[in-house]
């Protein structure tokens, strides 16, 4: 049971690269920012008949919540343009290396500051180390993209 | 790295407002206020051709799905198993089919095999996380 559940995340996941993948290859053809249209559009449909079926909340609560949170949205447009714009330049898997580097060093950030109403979760040493490895890692992950352009610029 | 943070920020964002307004409502108006922006900077910045959507391959157009069968899978592990566990299986699930991808070539994407600088760099980042989270 256990393991089934596991399988859920590890889907969403494999769904996020798969993502990322189809939709660099669809950037170059009609452009960054038409593929994020296309993205956030199809999305959006899909989604109507979803929440339809599935909501259990109350979109029209959206008027009272306070405005800081409707910045949301942007930062998705940001998140997915950025993509489709690296991807066809650096590959699938440095994209998403970075982007989850990036993601956790933001979400510390986020934690020790509590910014956004999240808990308060202080920047201590372990997350200190957590961070120099990630920065190994993507070190690893770089050097071989420059060694493979050096060997095909020689 | 940029998007990175961009997708921190709009998941502690987006969960506030989900808090108030539905999960599956905040994530829907994510995207109607994605499509709408991104529409309007098309309109005015676009030099791509929309029109290449009647002529790419079909599987190109399943980014939209793709989105939202992560954020719905998302939405129901948290739930089951709590954030900590979903994100890092979700992480694990990306580095893992984004390897195959690049090592098999698939969707069009170009052919890199998985080698020792790969390796590696899955090693320190899964060290990482069991500090990170």
């Amino acid at each position: 049971m256990n393991i089934i559940m596991l399988l859920l995340p590890l889907l969403a996941g494999i769904g996020l690269s798969v993502q990322s993948a189809v939709n660099g290859t669809f950037g170059k053809r009609v452009g960054t920012i038409e593929s994020a249209f296309f993205t956030f559009f199809t999305g959006a449909i899909f989604l109507t008949i979803i929440v339809n079926f599935f909501g259990q909340g109350n979109i029209l609560n959206i008027h009272e919540v306070p405005k800081w949170q409707l910045l949301c949205a942007i930062f998705g447009v940001i998140y997915l343009s950025l993509m489709v714009l690296a991807v066809p330049k650096i590959g699938v898997t440095a994209a998403v290396i970075s982007v989850i580097v990036g993601q956790l060093v933001a979400s510390m950030v986020i934690d020790h500051f509590g910014w956004f109403e999240s808990e308060v979760v202080p920047f201590g040493i372990k997350r200190l180390i957590g961070v120099v490895l990630m920065c190994m890692a993507l070190f690893f992950v770089f050097r071989e993209k420059t060694d493979k352009s050096a060997a095909q610029s020689s | 790295m940029i998007a990175g943070m961009s997708l921190s920020i709009e998941a502690a964002i987006g969960g506030a407002l989900g808090q108030h307004v539905g999960e599956l409502e905040s994530t829907y108006y994510i995207f109607i206020i994605g499509a709408m922006a991104t529409f309007l900077v098309t309109l005015f910045f676009g030099k791509g051709d929309l029109r290449q959507i009647l002529t790419v391959p079909k599987w190109n157009l399943t980014g939209g799905l793709l989105g939202v069968v992560y954020l719905a899978l998302l939405v129901i592990s948290v739930t089951l198993m709590g954030v900590g566990v979903s994100v890092t299986a979700v992480i694990v699930g990306q580095i893992i089919m984004s390897i195959l991808i690049e090592h098999f070539g698939l969707l069009g994407s170009p052919r890199i095999a998985f080698n020792r600088n790969r390796l590696i760099a899955v090693v320190l980042l899964m060290i990482s996380f069991v500090l990170v989270l």
